[in-house]
């Protein structure tokens, strides 16, 4: 079974109204570990995101308004670092996951956007919960029994004969071995077992013959 | 005036582990230590490298980055896709360590962060070893100062400053908002003060209260009439 986010998101979310002042928002983040509170409005969707970064903006004086300002993002980040309310200080650009999303994908969005969580929002906009790179690498967390099964019954449901290799898993590394199997089939044992989650590496020691029709 | 809070003042001990620990130790460990980034050390207990939970978060990506090996890769991206397939915290781990004086103010070492992109700072003693880390979090209490001491360093500023006429100045701080009420004598004097009080630490904005004809010190471009 592929992991989603539905799987390792937090739904117990601390939310803030667009009202919310600047000591409640800092205060809420040191206390509880937070690093980004999603704000909601009175109907309870997502209008957006204030991040430790959007506060730590107070501490860098902001210049007075001048040229520099032509940059829209400065001109939004003085604006940020002016006002004392979540409304004035959160990203209205949000970037969200369904909670049917891959982890992968998941962690694909944070990369590319550069954020540490990611508001799970349902078909109509709804906020269902929130998920972080914590989260996301709890699933390296599983245990080489449960990687094992898994990679074993992924090889059977992909049609591999389980006899033709050996499957051991230590530390999240799936090790392969096995007497001889074609270059294809190879591959696709290596492709398997890394796509079971949890797998942190595979090494395969199974010596490869060289693959119908190919001339050698 | 209390002095400014230094890095020292703020870092908590960090997360330490060697060169050779594995994926899954690591990722327990940010996990049990409650943070993001650990401090990489050699046999001698030197910090060589720093891991972060973002290079952690590059395996699940390494299937994608994979994927997309032929494809002509910037120096960047080649790195990850060389970090996403590392097992251990040498292959995993950024070298050099972008590390920060105990000495240096606090609001320093948040600038420093932002303009080097990090989320955290590693401190190391003489011998080079990991004594220290602030991370972004740490830097919130800067923002939390209590609004006496606020008031405090604010008084004793306007003293020094304005002397026998600072008695002509009210200071009302809540939940750091600097309000000055003066009057006509000590008003162009306050005025040349205002980005010095806004400088106290844990000060997220300086007003004036009062005369509406003294609009203009309301130079801080904050909404109007927001504070409550």
């Amino acid at each position: 079974m592929k992991t989603a986010v539905r799987d390792v998101m937090t739904t117990s979310v601390v939310t803030v109204t667009p009202t919310t002042g600047f000591r409640v928002l800092a205060a809420l983040m040191r206390d509880r570990g937070i690093t980004g509170l999603p704000v909601v409005d009175v109907e309870g969707r997502l209008v957006g995101v204030v991040s430790e970064a959007d506060l730590l903006l107070r501490e860098e004086r902001p210049l007075p308004a001048g040229r520099d300002d032509r940059s829209w993002s400065r001109r939004e980040e003085r604006a940020k670092a002016t006002s004392t309310v979540a409304s004035g200080l959160m990203s209205r650009y949000v970037v969200t996951v369904r909670p049917e999303d891959s982890i992968a994908e998941a962690a694909r969005l944070m990369h590319r956007h550069a954020v540490q969580r990611l508001p799970v929002v349902d078909a109509a906009g709804g906020l269902f919960g929130i998920v972080s790179r914590g989260d996301l690498l709890k699933v390296f967390l599983r245990s080489d029994d449960e990687i094992r099964r898994d990679v074993l019954a992924d090889l059977t449901a992909g049609g591999v004969p389980t006899d033709l290799v050996r499957v051991s898993v230590g530390g999240g590394v799936v090790i392969l071995e096995g007497d001889l199997a074609d270059e294809p089939t190879l591959r696709q044992i290596e492709e398997i077992a890394g796509a079971v989650d949890g797998v942190v590496g595979v090494r395969s020691s199974i010596p490869r013959v060289p693959s119908p029709g190919t001339a050698e | 005036m209390s002095r400014p809070t230094l890095v020292r003042d703020v870092m908590r001990h960090p997360a330490v582990a060697p060169q050779d620990m594995w994926f899954r130790e690591m990722v327990r460990l940010t996990r049990d230590r409650s943070t993001d980034c650990l401090a990489i050390v050699d046999t001698r207990g030197r910090l060589v490298g720093v891991v972060t939970e973002e290079d952690l978060l590059l395996k699940l990506m390494q299937r994608w980055l994979e994927s997309r090996a032929a494809e002509p890769e910037s120096p960047a991206r080649r790195a990850e896709r060389r970090k996403a397939a590392g097992l251990t915290a040498r292959e995993l781990m950024t070298e050099p360590v972008l590390t920060a004086d105990p000495a240096l103010p606090a609001t320093e070492a948040g600038r420093l962060m932002r303009d080097r992109n990090v989320r955290h700072l590693l401190v190391a003693d003489r011998d080079g070893r990991p004594a220290g880390v602030v991370h972004r979090a740490d830097l919130l209490a800067l923002l939390l100062r209590p609004d006496e001491e606020i008031r405090q360093d604010v008084e004793d500023l306007l003293a020094r400053r304005l002397r026998a006429r600072a008695e002509a100045v009210t200071i009302h701080v809540e939940n750091g908002v600097v309000v000055l009420e003066g009057n006509r004598v000590v008003d162009r004097l306050l005025e040349e003060l205002l980005l010095d009080v806004e400088s106290v630490e844990g000060v997220l904005a300086v007003r004036a209260a009062g005369d509406p004809a003294h609009d203009r010190w309301e130079w801080w471009p904050g909404p109007r009439g927001e504070r409550t």
